[in-house]
């Protein structure tokens, strides 16, 4: 049994645990909904696929890498707390971090991660609050998202190969 | 991540799956109450229930929502009340909705009431200046305050209700006015300030 549980990469199980909550699928849809009906968040996911763009490459090039612990565990208690006291941007937060755990963020990809925020409905909401219009919200929310995936390319750089000694 | 690490993630993973199941069961107490005793008719005043639009209908689902227009005195209001405890993010901050909707607010001022207090903004679009009127009340405290209604609620599901009551966000819109006698209207219809 303990074999078989080495063989699974359990950060996988955790990304796909914060995914699960991320994406409503136990009831709710809140982040396609914001996207779909609030004029302030119509374009998060277009900001979400340009922040994803560098942990997609990094977990592509990473093969078989070992996940970052401590960011996956991050995740797994920033998704839970996020789940059960349903507070959205913090179930965001912890899939973020999961996808960062999967990309082994390293200290740049911190930020990566912070900017993760240009995806998340409350980036909306703070934009409101600045008394910035709609369109104005999305063009910066774009905007973040450029620079988190150009932080990104140098944050979730997988670890060169070891090489022989 | 070495072995340790995976068997520390493998726990902490099956606590979370655990706990988030049994909250997403565990009954949580709601604001029914509260919501029907919203008077329908008094002395001064008397309302009528309003069907919802199919887009609030998607919006709110399956939050439970109030929705009237009253004649108080010789003011129409309509009031909106929605118990946010079968679905939490049916309730936004409203100024966060009006400006979605592309009013632009102007002056905000609170007005003190039982428990605390109530806001007033104004609100401007194309030409149009109107007031609206809004708060979120739990039965005993009264405020206008987003962070403060995501605290109490978020502290409220994390004590599976143990906390306190769900507070009801009322908002109030004059009809076919600009602005009401926000404080008249209160005097008039003190059931909306007892939910």
């Amino acid at each position: 049994m303990m074999r078989l549980l080495n063989q699974i990469r359990v950060e996988w199980l955790v990304a796909a645990f914060c995914a699960w909550h991320a994406a409503g699928l136990l009831g709710g849809d809140a982040l396609v909904h914001a996207w779909q009906h609030s004029p302030y968040d119509r374009l998060g996911w277009l900001a979400l696929i340009l922040w994803a763009l560098p942990a997609a490459r990094a977990i592509w090039r990473g093969g078989s890498a070992n996940g970052a612990f401590p960011v996956a565990m991050a995740s797994l208690v920033m998704a839970l707390i996020g789940v059960l006291g349903d507070l959205n941007f913090l179930v965001y937060w912890g899939f973020a971090a999961s996808i960062g755990s999967l990309a082994r963020v390293a200290r740049r990809g911190w930020l990566w991660l912070v900017l993760a925020v240009c995806w998340m409905p409350v980036f909306g909401w703070f934009g409101s609050q600045l008394h910035l219009g709609a369109m104005p919200v999305n063009l910066l929310r774009l905007l973040v998202a450029a620079a988190a995936a150009a932080i990104g390319r140098c944050g979730l750089a997988p670890a060169p190969p070891k090489t022989p000694v | 991540m070495n072995n340790t690490a995976q068997k520390v993630l493998w726990i902490a993973l099956g606590i979370a799956l655990l706990l988030s199941l049994v909250w997403q069961f565990a009954p949580l107490s709601d604001a029914s109450a509260r919501l029907n005793a919203i008077p329908l008719r008094g002395l001064d005043f008397q309302g009528r229930d309003l069907p919802l639009a199919p887009v609030e209908i998607s919006i709110y689902s399956p939050a439970r929502v109030l929705k009237r227009i009253y004649q108080v005195g010789r003011q129409q209001v309509i009031v909106v009340a929605i118990d946010g405890s079968r679905n939490r993010h049916a309730i936004h901050d409203p100024t966060f909705c009006f400006r979605g909707a592309g009013w632009t607010i102007g002056a905000a001022r609170d007005l003190p009431v039982p428990g605390g207090y109530v806001r007033v903004l104004s609100l401007a679009k194309e030409g149009r200046h109107i007031e609206a009127m809004y708060w979120l009340s739990d039965g005993q405290t009264r405020h206008a305050s987003a962070l403060e209604y995501w605290w109490q609620t978020t502290w409220r599901r994390l004590t599976l209700g143990h906390s306190g009551a769900e507070p009801i966000l009322f908002v109030l819109q004059p009809v076919n006015r600009e602005s009401l006698d926000w404080e008249l209207l209160l005097q008039e219809f003190p059931g909306l300030l007892e939910s």
